[in-house]
C-alpha cells in the first residue's frame, strides 16, 4: 500500500501544499508541514486505507495541528516561570529540573479544574451533550438517541458549547 | 472576531472528521481570510486542550441522569404541604429554571440561639458525642440504626439521645437517614429543627443562612419553638435567611446534592454569603462575601481540587472583585478573602 501512497502523493503534493499555506499562513513552514507528512508515509504501516486523499489532507491537518501544541505549550511555560520566578526566592540558583514536574503538575491540576469548572457551567441541553460526546467520547449519533433529540440537535448543541468554552477559557 | 467567522470555524471543526468531508471548500475558506484561519487556530487548540484531560474530566464532571432532570414546570406539590399563616406568610416569589419559588416568612418569634456548643449539659442524656473536622478534612459518621452521616470539612456534629436520635449541626453534612417507624430523628441546624422521615439530605449552615436540599425521601423542617412545619420533598432545597425571616422553597436536582464529597459544590440560587462561608472550608483561608454582594444569589458549579482556584472562580462567575483583609502585620499573608461588586 505505501507505493500506492506515495503516488497519491506526489499527484496531489501542489494541491496539498495550496491547503497548508493556506493553513499555517506561511509558505515555509508549509513546506516543512509537507517534508514530514513524506517522512510519515514513508514510516508505512498504516494498512489499507479507503480514501487516499481524505487520508493525506488529514495527516496534513494533525501535523499543523501538532505544531500549534507546541507553540502554546511553550507560551504557557514560559509565562508560567516568568510569574514563579518573579515571587520566587531569588537566593535559590538553580531552580531548574527539581521544579519542572512539581510546576507541571499543578499547572495540569489548575488547567483540569478550570476546564472542569467551564464545562460544568454550560447551558444544560449544551452540557449533556458536550459531556456526552467530547468527555465520555459517545459517537454523535449515540448522543443523539439517549438525548432523545436529533443528529443536527446535537450538532446545535455542540456548537453552543464550543462558543461558550471558548469565551469562559479565553483569559489564558 | 466577529460572531459568524468563529460560528464557521466551528462549523468547519467539526465537519472534519467527515468522510465527505471538502477539503477543496475548506482551503476555499481558510484563503479568503487570515481571520478565519486565526478562528480554525483557536477552536483547534480549544478542542485538543479538552481532548488531552477526558480522564480526569470524566471523573471530576457530574454524571450525566439516564433521564434529563425535568422539574415540573406547572405543578406544585408544595402548595399543600406549606401550613398558611396564622404564623407563616406565603408570597410567590422569582422562579428559578421550571420550578416556582415560595417565599415563606419566617415568623418573628424565631429564636436565633447558636448552638449550645458547651459539652456539661446536665439535662442531656449521657451518650453525646461531638465530631468535628478540621480544614480540608471530611468524615463519615455512622450511627447504629444504619444511619450515615458524611460532615463537610470545618464542620461540628453533636450527636445525642438514647437511641442517637438528637443531633445538631454546625457547618455542612449530606444525611443518609433509614426510615424507622418507631422513631423520630431530628436535627437543629442553623436554627431551625428539622425531622426526618426517611431521607437523604444536604444541610449547609453557617450564622445567618441555612440551606437545605432533599435527595429522597421528605423532610419536616421548623423553626426551632414554632408550632408549624414545612415539608420539604425530593428534590426541593429551602434556603433561610435568618435575619431577614426569610425562607424560600425552591427546585434542585436530586443528583447535584451532596456532590461536594466528589469535589464539586453545586449550588443553585444560594445566597452568596452561604458560598463564600462554604468555599472557606475548602480554600484555607476566611473568605466572606461584601455587604454590597451578600444576598446575591449564585448558581453553578465550582469545581473543589485543591481549592486554591474557588475565589477567583466564584469571582469571575458573579464578576466580583477579590480584596485581602489585613492579616498579621497589616501584610498579606494570613489574611481573609473579601469578594466586593466588580468594576466591569
Amino acid at each position: 500500500m505505501e507505493g500506492g501512497l506515495e503516488t497519491v502523493y506526489h499527484a496531489l503534493r501542489g494541491e496539498l501544499l495550496r491547503f497548508l499555506i493556506a493553513r499555517t499562513g506561511n509558505a515555509a513552514e508549509a513546506e516543512d508541514v509537507l517534508h514530514d507528512m513524506w517522512l510519515r508515509i514513508g514510516e508505512g504501516g498504516s494498512g489499507p486505507i479507503a480514501n487516499p486523499r481524505a487520508y493525506l489532507y488529514r495527516i496534513a491537518q494533525n501535523l499543523v495541528l501538532d505544531r500549534l501544541r507546541e507553540t502554546k505549550r511553550r507560551e504557557v511555560r514560559d509565562r508560567a516561570w516568568m510569574e514563579l520566578a518573579t515571587g520566587a526566592d531569588m537566593r535559590r540558583p538553580d531552580p531548574v529540573d527539581p521544579h519542572a514536574d512539581a510546576l507541571e503538575q499543578m499547572t495540569a491540576r489548575e488547567e483540569v479544574a478550570r476546564l472542569a469548572s467551564a464545562i460544568a457551567n454550560l447551558p444544560p441541553g449544551a452540557r449533556r451533550a458536550f459531556q456526552l460526546h467530547k468527555v465520555e467520547g459517545m459517537p454523535q449519533g449515540e448522543v443523539a438517541s439517549r438525548l432523545g433529540i436529533s443528529k443536527s440537535g446535537v450538532e446545535k448543541h455542540m456548537a453552543v458549547a464550543m462558543k461558550y468554552l471558548r469565551r469562559a477559557l479565553s483569559e489564558d | 472576531m466577529t460572531e459568524t467567522i468563529i460560528d464557521r470555524a466551528i462549523a468547519w471543526h467539526r465537519a472534519q472528521d467527515d468522510a465527505d468531508f471538502d477539503w477543496d471548500g475548506f482551503t476555499l475558506w481558510l484563503e479568503a481570510d487570515p481571520a478565519h484561519r486565526l478562528a480554525f487556530d483557536e477552536i483547534a487548540l480549544l478542542d485538543a486542550r479538552i481532548a488531552d484531560h477526558r480522564p480526569a474530566l470524566a471523573a471530576l464532571l457530574p454524571p450525566i441522569a439516564a433521564v434529563p432532570v425535568a422539574l415540573p414546570a406547572t405543578e406544585d406539590p408544595m402548595e399543600n404541604r406549606v401550613m398558611p399563616p396564622r404564623r407563616w406568610g406565603l408570597r410567590a416569589g422569582g422562579g428559578i429554571a421550571a420550578a416556582i419559588a415560595l417565599a415563606v416568612a419566617v415568623p418573628a418569634l424565631l429564636t436565633l440561639s447558636p448552638l449550645n456548643l458547651s459539652p456539661l449539659n446536665l439535662s442531656s442524656p449521657p451518650s453525646a458525642a461531638d465530631y468535628r473536622t478540621g480544614a480540608g478534612q471530611s468524615r463519615t459518621i455512622a450511627l447504629k440504626d444504619g444511619s450515615r452521616i458524611a460532615l463537610a470539612a470545618s464542620s461540628h456534629l453533636r450527636v445525642e439521645g438514647k437511641g442517637q436520635d438528637k443531633l445538631t449541626l454546625e457547618g455542612g453534612a449530606l444525611f443518609d437517614i433509614p426510615h424507622r417507624p418507631d422513631r423520630t430523628m431530628t436535627i437543629r441546624a442553623g436554627g431551625q429543627e428539622i425531622s426526618d422521615i426517611g431521607t437523604r439530605f444536604d444541610i449547609l449552615a453557617d450564622a445567618r443562612t441555612m440551606r437545605v436540599a432533599v435527595a429522597e425521601g421528605v423532610i419536616a423542617l421548623r423553626p426551632a419553638g414554632a408550632g408549624n412545619a414545612v415539608r420539604l420533598p425530593a428534590g426541593r432545597q429551602m434556603v433561610i435567611d435568618r435575619a431577614a425571616h426569610q425562607g424560600e422553597i425552591s427546585a434542585v436536582a436530586p443528583d447535584a446534592i451532596g456532590s461536594w464529597r466528589q469535589g464539586r459544590l453545586i449550588y443553585e440560587a444560594v445566597p452568596l454569603s452561604l458560598v463564600a462561608s462554604d468555599i472557606s472550608r475548602y480554600a484555607g483561608v476566611p473568605v466572606r462575601a461584601g455587604a454590597d454582594v451578600a444576598g446575591r444569589r449564585f448558581s453553578g458549579v465550582l469545581i473543589v481540587g485543591d481549592g486554591s482556584g474557588l475565589v477567583g472562580e466564584v469571582a469571575q462567575l458573579m464578576d466580583l472583585r477579590i480584596m485581602r483583609e489585613g492579616g498579621r502585620g497589616g501584610g498579606r499573608e494570613g489574611g481573609a478573602v473579601l469578594l466586593r461588586a466588580g468594576g466591569g
